[in-house]
């Protein structure tokens, strides 16, 4: 090679990068020349400056980034814990209002065999009997109804009402995250 | 008695924290905070030092990292093999460091908070250390990002040019033209602030 090669691809050749078509002819170019010798020598007393005096981290910097980083998963796990617990509370408080409307479906269910049916009953004699109203069934304090919503190609939702005519909470039983309260317009 | 450290000892201690690594990497990913832990001590100077450089400001840096550190805590599931953990931190400090906003930040230059490599020396040469210190990051600082990338990666971190391509997501010959650039730009950088001190208009 008669011309000098250009200073990039002396910057190459100085750490070996230069791509092996090129290194033979630009090595013997180099060889011959001071000038590009010395612009070599320059490039890898640069390269050994980088290397050794761009400093390092402090052991306070690294040691804050970790108890930074610690943090943050520790306040992040505690969230997720916490709201866990929330979604079963939740999801038990509503198991407990439901159970006694499955305790009376069977009853509401006319699939009496017929058999039981046919037995012929006594026609009830009318007697002088008060009316009493039946007074109406304890609630869980706070809550209002309970009812379980179902619709065709949705996942069924539970509604619970709450005592504050505002709130309504909708839970779906299957996928405890998707807890949610909205405003109700009533 | 003192062992001799041959590159077989170097070779067996390279395996065995890859080994622990591996085992780390296992319990990190069933929740276990501890060894989570263990891993970023394992890695927390390279992400870091290559955070400064990148950034050039040690607050931004201590961002960057800990942003780098809660994405891999996400993203553990996704390791196989231990190898893959290194590749995947330099390419997420510097996607991360790219990514950020706050470049430049006024009040913390990066030079208060990086120490010297050895306090042991005496005060002359700690001072002609630090010289050289500010010399490169004031070389570093002038560089577009991506040439800075390119350069911090290969030869600050000691990738090779292909290690560092995968990393940038660039193709090597790319990266090749990136590192020759920012070499060039820093020999006459370095050239000339070196001249004017010897001319006695330092600055």
């Amino acid at each position: 090679m008669t011309r000098h090669p250009c200073e990039e691809e002396l910057a190459l050749y100085s750490s070996g990068d230069l791509e092996a078509g090129d290194v033979r002819s630009i090595a013997a170019h180099v060889r011959g020349c001071a000038e590009c010798r010395e612009c070599v020598g320059q490039f890898q007393q640069v390269a050994g400056m980088l290397a050794s005096g761009a400093g390092e981290p402090s052991a306070e910097d690294l040691l804050d980034v970790r108890q930074r980083v610690m943090l943050a998963l520790e306040g992040t796990r505690k969230r997720r814990v916490g709201f866990e617990w929330a979604a079963a509370v939740a999801a038990l408080a509503a198991l407990v209002v439901l159970l006694p409307h499955r305790e009376r479906r069977p009853a509401e269910i006319s699939s009496v065999p017929a058999r039981i049916a046919a037995v012929p009953v006594p026609a009830p004699v009318p007697t002088a009997v008060p009316i009493v109203r039946r007074r109406p069934r304890l609630r869980a304090p706070g809550l209002r109804s309970v009812v379980l919503v179902t619709r065709p190609g949705e996942e069924p939702l539970i509604k619970i009402a709450t005592t504050n005519p505002n709130v309504v909470i909708l839970l779906q039983p299957d996928t405890q995250d998707n807890e949610r309260t909205e405003s109700n317009d009533e | 008695m003192a062992v001799p450290l041959t590159s077989d000892v170097w070779t067996g201690a390279f395996m065995l924290e890859q080994s622990l690594l591996r085992h780390w990497i296992e319990k990190a990913k069933a929740g276990d905070a501890s060894a989570f832990e263990r891993i970023m001590v394992l890695h927390e100077r390279m992400v870091l030092r290559t955070a400064q450089r990148l950034l050039m400001n040690a607050e931004d840096a201590k961002d960057a990292a800990q942003e780098v550190f809660l994405k891999l805590h996400k993203s553990l599931g996704r390791f196989r093999e231990e190898k893959d953990l290194a590749p995947w931190l330099y390419r997420m400090t510097v996607n991360v460091c790219l990514d950020s906003k706050r470049r430049v930040r006024a009040g913390v230059p990066m030079e208060q908070a990086v120490e010297p490599r050895d306090c042991a020396r005496g005060p002359e040469e700690a001072f002609r250390a630090a010289q050289e210190r500010d010399l490169i990051q004031a070389a570093l600082r002038q560089l577009p990002e991506r040439e800075r990338a390119a350069i911090v990666l290969r030869d600050l971190e000691g990738c090779s040019t292909a290690e560092a391509a995968a990393i940038l997501g660039s193709s090597e010959g790319t990266v090749r033209s990136q590192i020759s650039t920012a070499r060039v730009k820093i020999r006459k950088f370095i050239a000339e602030r070196l001249s004017r001190r010897g001319g006695g208009s330092d600055d």
